[in-house]
């Protein structure tokens, strides 16, 4: 049978990616540069979005805004993934009252809304692209480490391990070298949804005023700007909303593609 | 005289401790009492008994995994290696033979300066090429990983795995019971040919006495943690002395 979401999904974030990684060096305009001429206007050949109300190329914004949501995102899973795997390994792998007592932290942090501890470190440590990243990561270890904990918990026992165990293999080895790719599979799809959680996250900041602060571009900070203007630049909005759902869309659509082939 | 002993156990108990939540209510109770036996190089010793005699506690002590025991556990030579039942949770399932293989050499390179350990990659390769061939497998294999495997070839590249470090015992508990009785046979009959090659002794736990029959030359019968009898396999089984041995042979029959 054919696998309809890897197809999708493969197609879509390769698109997604390639207009983020070219955003990166080259955007149809100047993201910045306004230009009262050229205000308000609906989409049309030369501004496939339209432009918003200060004249300036709502998809050349949304091109930079969506490479900067992309980058904290992938920096965030990055964190969150490389510390929820450490504190998981060792608390799935030897237990004890070390991990009852990281698992209860876990639980603590997990309580609480992620955008509202979010805002409260933002506003102590004030907001910059990588206190966002940080506080973002931070808040995503817990969810990593359960996930990665209940992986090692299971699978410590199994006679593979003991094997490994009795030809005298190193803790960090068996740690690393066995246990981790075993957990690839549950991992790698808490990885995608992570993502998407992320890029959710750093949009609902930016929309709150606390995230990427103008002139930079943000696919949240965009929304926020266009709620005035609904009415007369619906555009505006659409450009915006419309890159955070595409985001997402074609990383979870490739993830599911992913899954569902593994599983064939 | 006892240069040939390559194990000897005397006065063994062994204790399991119950524990509660949080530590509380411990009970620690006797699981092994008073076992002592000795393997000889060469010896394919036979354990026998149902299943909660502590026949595999044993094995979890000669191993070192049990250690709350007392009485004497003395390894004359390195470290005996395991074979497990179940041959599919003992082989792990994201790496390819040939990463399973190589591993516990890998291992042993780190902590012996034994002459005949391979230290290149290339040395390391070959010897598993070796290892994989004496095991009856090709090299086709070696990039397959276990899911891609059969019972019987898993269990074929579990027994490589442990005889590859060379060690002079291999434990091998129930190594056969999941497999069909074709392939028991042929694993039997490798086992019978890795003993001449690498001159090795097994300990053979097992709770089916026509297997135990057919490849161990000496048996130790086990009931409630003791050793009810123990002999040669022949004597064993034709003059049962033990009521409980009887009724095992009784209904092996």
């Amino acid at each position: 049978m054919k696998n309809r979401y890897l197809l999708t999904g493969g197609i879509l974030s390769t698109l997604v990616t390639s207009v983020i990684v070219t955003g990166y060096f080259w955007t149809p305009y100047s993201t910045t540069a306004m230009n009262a001429r050229e205000k308000m206007q609906p989409p049309s050949l030369s501004h496939w979005f339209g432009t918003d109300n200060f004249g300036r190329d709502v998809f050349s914004r949304v091109m930079q805004g969506a490479g900067c949501s992309f980058l904290i995102a992938v920096l965030v899973v990055l964190i969150g993934c490389f510390a929820g795997v450490v504190i998981g390994s060792l608390c799935g792998y030897f237990g004890g009252t070390a991990d009852l007592i990281l698992m209860r932290i876990c639980d603590t942090i997990t309580a609480f809304p992620a955008i509202l501890l979010a805002l409260v470190i933002i506003s102590i440590a004030g907001s910059s692209v990588s206190n966002i990243v940080l506080a973002l990561g931070i808040l995503f270890i817990p969810s990593f480490a359960r996930v990665v904990r209940t992986q090692y918990a299971g699978i410590r026992d199994l006679n593979y391990i003991k094997a490994a165990r009795l030809e005298g293999v190193s803790v960090p080895r068996i740690l690393y070298a066995h246990i981790l790719p075993n957990t690839l599979p549950v991992l790698v799809p808490a990885m995608t949804i992570g993502f998407n959680n992320a890029v959710l996250a750093e949009a609902s900041m930016s929309f709150l005023g606390i995230g990427i602060q103008p002139p930079m571009a943000s696919l949240g900070s965009m929304l926020k700007d266009s709620q005035n203007y609904l009415t007369s630049a619906p555009w505006y909005a659409l450009g915006a909303g419309f890159s955070i759902v595409l985001l997402i869309l074609s990383f979870s659509l490739l993830s599911e593609g992913i899954q569902v082939s593994r599983n064939e | 005289m006892n240069n040939d002993i390559i194990l000897e156990v005397n006065n063994l108990n062994s204790y399991y401790e119950q524990r509660g939540r949080h530590g509380r209510n411990r009970k620690r109770e006797q699981v092994l009492h008073d076992v002592s036996f000795s393997i000889h190089e060469g010896d394919i010793l036979g354990l026998v008994g149902e299943s909660g005699s502590g026949k595999t506690t044993l094995a979890k002590v000669l191993l070192g995994i049990v250690n709350d025991y007392d009485g004497e556990v003395i390894h004359h030579t390195s470290y005996p290696q395991m074979v497990f039942q179940d041959p599919y949770s003992s082989l792990n399932p994201a790496r390819t033979v040939r990463w399973i293989l190589e591993e516990p050499l890998r291992a042993l390179a780190k902590r012996s300066k034994e002459g005949w350990i391979p230290r290149t990659k290339s040395a390391r390769s070959e010897m598993v090429r070796q290892m994989l061939s004496e095991v009856g497998l090709d090299d086709e294999y070696l990039d397959r990983k276990p899911g891609d495997l059969s019972g019987g070839q898993r269990q074929r590249i579990s027994i490589a795995g442990a005889v590859i470090t060379r060690p002079k015992l291999i434990i091998a508990d129930e190594p056969v019971s999941a497999l069909d009785v074709t392939i028991q046979a042929q694993i039997l009959e490798l086992m019978q040919k890795l003993k001449e090659t690498y001159s090795l002794s097994y300990l053979f736990i097992s709770h089916d006495l026509n297997v135990v029959y057919q490849i161990c030359s000496r048996v130790m019968v086990m009931q409630h943690g003791s050793v009810v009898e123990s002999g040669d396999t022949e004597s064993v089984y034709n003059h049962p002395q033990h009521p409980y041995t009887q009724v095992l042979l009784m209904d092996a029959m």
